[in-house]
């Protein structure tokens, strides 16, 4: 997904994200702001694995994923294109709110 | 098994559920044709808890909208307690999420089991409901036998009548007995 500085710029706009990566096809990270370089890891193994749990379960999933845990940030993963981008946020910000200020934004910029 | 689908029923724009308790029957309310996919798709859902697990992040909840508009939701309760739900787009995530807590711990605990289901007493539609029967009162006559005395008369209540038996006077009982012969009424 080829983030270019004025989506960037937009999603650094929205209050509650923490950081942004971007991963090409390959699982080779592209840009991030997340020093943490285990995450980056979970995010290729999360698009890659739900290609295959989307086959198994036999339900058509809509290229985004959202976890949450209960001491760790909030984690967005959108999946287009063959390429991923990320999205950290506060833990107590709304995911689910700002999941969908993401897909607008992509639909406006790609 | 009922209760628990009663519980489950409660939890508003849940569409279905699988629960999978180690040592415990697992729980699907999903249609026959999608039972297999997600008891094939248990094992790969366990990899991302894994996955979660090895580098140190408390990741237990994933949200997987779907392309018709629906979520798949995934509560990793601990290592061997997950639900799998398909929700309409619009849920509560924290009350849901609490709602299986509580029921997870339940079926822990067998609590489901030693419960006794109740049924339903099902009314007949368009019938009004008549307000209980009164409960009946046996009514009690007072005995025959009942001797009780009323200025020195004792006296018997018959069917609310007082019937006096009085005692025969000194005289009368001095007295032998004359027999009275009575003629048209008359005393001769």
């Amino acid at each position: 997904m080829d983030l270019n500085k004025e989506l960037l710029h937009d999603i650094q706009k929205i209050p509650g994200i923490s950081s942004i990566s971007s991963i090409d096809e390959y699982g080779e990270l592209l840009y991030s702001t997340e020093a943490n370089a285990d995450i980056t890891s979970f995010i290729s193994f999360v698009a890659g694995m739900n290609e295959t749990l989307e086959e198994d379960i036999q339900l058509k999933l809509a290229k985004k994923t959202i976890i949450r845990g209960p001491k760790d940030n909030n984690l967005i993963i959108f999946n287009t294109q063959g390429s991923i981008l990320a999205v950290q946020t506060t833990r107590k910000s709304p995911a689910l709110g700002i999941s969908k200020m993401l897909e607008f934004l992509l639909r406006e910029h790609l | 098994m009922n209760k628990v689908l009663q519980d489950l029923s409660r939890i508003k724009a849940l569409k279905h559920a699988y629960l999978d308790i180690e040592g415990h029957d697992s729980i699907s309310t999903f249609p026959d044709e999608k039972r297999a996919p997600i008891k094939k798709a248990r094992q790969i859902i366990d990899q991302y808890y894994m996955a979660a697990q090895s580098i140190e992040k408390s990741y237990d909840e994933m949200i997987f909208p779907l392309a018709d508009g629906d979520n798949l939701i995934i509560f990793f309760f601990d290592e061997t307690t997950i639900a799998i739900l398909l929700t309409e787009e619009k849920i509560n995530l924290p009350m849901a999420h609490m709602a299986l807590k509580v029921i997870m711990q339940r079926i822990k605990s067998g609590e489901y089991q030693t419960q006794a289901i109740e049924p339903v007493p099902q009314k007949p539609k368009g019938q009004a409901t008549l307000p209980p029967a009164p409960k009946k009162v046996p009514i009690t006559e007072p005995e025959e036998t009942t001797l009780l005395k009323e200025d020195n008369r004792s006296f018997t209540m018959y069917r609310g009548q007082k019937v006096y038996h009085d005692p025969p006077s000194e005289k009368e009982k001095a007295a032998p007995k004359k027999k009275k012969m009575m003629y048209r009424g008359q005393e001769m």
